[in-house]
């Protein structure tokens, strides 16, 4: 009995032991991995693009000219007074594109963080239990994962309305299986390893394990893959709004586009400015998603699939 | 292989199934009548009330799960009100034009995107391969709806060489060589479009298995036995590096078919994918639920083929 005692004393020793090593090796892991992503300079570029839409998004009270719902004469060309011009209504265009980042960030954080947060949990449990419902689970992402992902939105927005919340959150829920499946990956190898093993033996239980120690430890490919999610929100977001199926009560890039699309010939100046800005997002977002993903895997020469 | 095979088209079951279920959860969820929402917007009340007793809409859930699954497997994929048509008829109506463009973009993307790919890892790392990179990842970035309005803006409203919207044009010949001619002319524009969205895929996919592969211990085997670079690299790294091209060609389906929709929906191009845009506009739901369904199965259909293809060339692929 006593014996036995001492024997779990001396697991939960080790297992505070793993426990320190693991805290020191992840303060190290995040200084040089931050070392390793300034040393690449198309990530710098990516992150410097990003920053300039959060702060552009941020600041939009101050730096936006004009209230973007306030009107103007419609069709005016670039000019001074509105420097790109105004929309077929006669908003401010320079003053839709500011705001407009504040949703296209709202949908590449809001669906992205559900994303990761369902893929996370609905990967690493059933993965850490295996079993039946593990066979049940992966199954279903496989399937999900082939179903066009956009026809699926537009079925669901178009019937069930159009709210910004509700779009991130069905953009969220229709992207997490590519999060689960990595997570899963990482929780099949991750359990094997020995702090893992000493918890289990120490008699931690399963779900402080999974938490603790097991999804930690293999979060990195899922944040690489998050930046991925963020851009495909930002991009279905624009999709949407361009299809005329973004919220209303919202100033985005996709509607501008949507409202100019049928002035191509008269007033071609509506279409340059939101394309430029969805470009400069999405490219800041691929830009640093490569940059993650070659630091946490040198050997890869591109990066992603 | 048989049986690995047959398992793979067995797989269909499952996920049609999975996905007419969502259908129906969907109309059920929508706010209002289901029935109302079946028939979509603009149909009489009669109509409405005939579907509520074709699918059994007065009875319990699960039996109108039934109803409506058995209705779709004789091919019933309901009435458009908007085109007065059965859904089906109007989808097969459509399917071959979204099929010109999807192939028409597809396959100069994988030859040019391939051979760009692999060029550009031939000469990893180095200031050509880095604009290679850069002009792939800017392509990449660019949303497509909006490289569309952009070709639109240049080639057809300035400097005016092509048609911008639609599939033919109502002073064309309506059959022999002037029609094909008149819908290429129609063509250049969407399928562009298309090219420009899906080269930067196989671009960087190309290149990123070429340069791993040239790391391989067979590719050091070569060339120390004195093979010549070219040869090591025609012979060895690229056919190797070509059997992932060839199943994100495949795979890679839904991603076409959402660059589709919306190149169709900015040319007029009169396939699934704006037949969907035009379901958006009606709020015609039994269009939107069928267009769904159908690019659902032949994205399924065309990932078995790859995958089938793929274990054929790949003798290393185990059946299990």
């Amino acid at each position: 009995m006593i014996a036995a005692e001492e024997t779990i004393a001396r697991l939960d020793d080790e297992h505070l032991a793993a426990m320190e090593g693991l805290r020191r090796a992840r303060a190290v892991g995040v200084r040089a991995f931050i070392a390793r992503f300034l040393a690449q300079p198309f990530a710098v570029a990516g992150a410097l693009l990003l920053g300039l839409v959060t702060v552009t998004a941020v600041l939009a009270p101050v730096l936006a000219p004009y209230d973007p719902f306030s009107l103007h004469r419609p069709l005016q060309p670039v000019s001074g007074a509105h420097l790109l011009g105004t929309d077929p209504i006669g908003h401010d265009i320079l003053s839709m594109i500011i705001w407009g980042g504040r949703v296209s960030l709202a949908f590449a954080f809001g669906a992205a963080a559900l994303s990761l947060a369902v893929g996370v949990v609905l990967g690493a449990i059933p993965g850490y239990f295996g079993g039946v419902v593990d066979d049940i689970f992966s199954r279903f992402f496989e399937t999900f994962l082939d179903i066009p992902r956009l026809f699926l939105i537009i079925l669901i927005v178009a019937l069930l309305g159009s709210n910004i919340l509700f779009v991130i959150a069905v953009i969220g829920l229709t992207m997490w299986p590519s999060n689960a499946k990595i997570m899963r990956a990482q929780v099949l190898t991750i359990k094997k390893r020995g702090y893992v093993q000493a918890a289990i033996a120490a008699g931690v239980s399963p779900l402080p394990i999974i938490f603790r120690h097991v999804v930690p430890n293999g979060l990195a490919p899922v944040i690489a893959n998050s930046t991925l999610q963020m851009a495909y929100a930002v991009l279905t977001e624009a999709g949407l709004s361009f299809l005329g199926l973004g919220d209303v009560n919202q100033v985005s890039w996709g509607q501008i586009l949507n409202a100019g699309q049928g002035y191509v010939r008269s007033a071609p100046w509506i279409v340059i400015s939101p394309g430029l800005a969805i470009m400069t997002l999405l490219l800041g977002l691929h830009l640093v998603g490569d940059g993650v993903t070659r630091v946490l895997n040198p050997r890869l020469s591109l990066g992603r699939e | 292989m048989r049986r690995y095979a047959l398992r793979r088209v067995a797989q269909i079951v499952p996920v049609m199934l999975f996905i007419a279920i969502v259908n129906f959860l969907i109309i059920h969820l929508a706010p209002g009548d289901p029935a109302a929402a079946l028939a979509g917007e603009g149909a009489p009340q009669e109509f409405i009330e005939a579907l509520r007793v074709d699918y059994g809409l007065d009875k319990p859930l699960i039996e109108q799960l039934g109803v409506y699954l058995g209705t779709l497997l004789q091919g019933d994929l309901g009435y458009s009100f908007a085109y007065r048509r059965p859904v089906v008829e109007v989808i097969v109506e459509r399917l071959p034009a979204t099929l010109l463009l999807v192939l028409g973009s597809q396959i100069p993307a994988i030859v040019l995107g391939t051979l760009l790919g692999a060029f550009s890892a031939r000469h990893y790392p180095s200031k050509i391969d880095s604009i290679v990179t850069g002009v792939s990842l800017s392509l990449y970035a660019m949303p497509i709806f909006w490289s569309g309005l952009l070709l639109i803006l240049i080639f057809a409203v300035t400097l005016r060489w092509l048609p911008a919207s639609g599939m033919f044009s109502f002073t064309a010949p309506p059959d022999g060589i002037g029609r094909v001619i008149d819908i290429a002319q129609h063509m250049v524009l969407p399928a562009t479009a298309l090219f420009l969205y899906s080269l930067p895929q196989y671009v960087r996919l190309t290149r990123a298995s070429v340069i791993d592969i040239m790391r391989e211990d067979f590719i050091t085997t070569a060339r120390a036995i004195g093979y010549s670079e070219n040869v090591v690299f025609l012979k060895h790294a690229l056919r190797n590096a070509m059997l992932p091209a060839v199943t994100v060609a495949g795979l890679s389906l839904s991603f076409v078919f959402a660059g589709a929709l919306l190149t169709e929906t900015v040319f007029g191009w009169p396939g699934l994918g704006r037949l969907m845009y035009e379901g958006v506009l009606k709020r015609d739901y039994p269009i939107l639920m069928g267009v769904f369904l159908v690019t659902s199965a032949l994205v399924l259909i065309v990932g078995i083929l790859t995958d089938l293809i793929y274990a054929t060339l790949d003798p290393r692929v185990s059946y299990e």
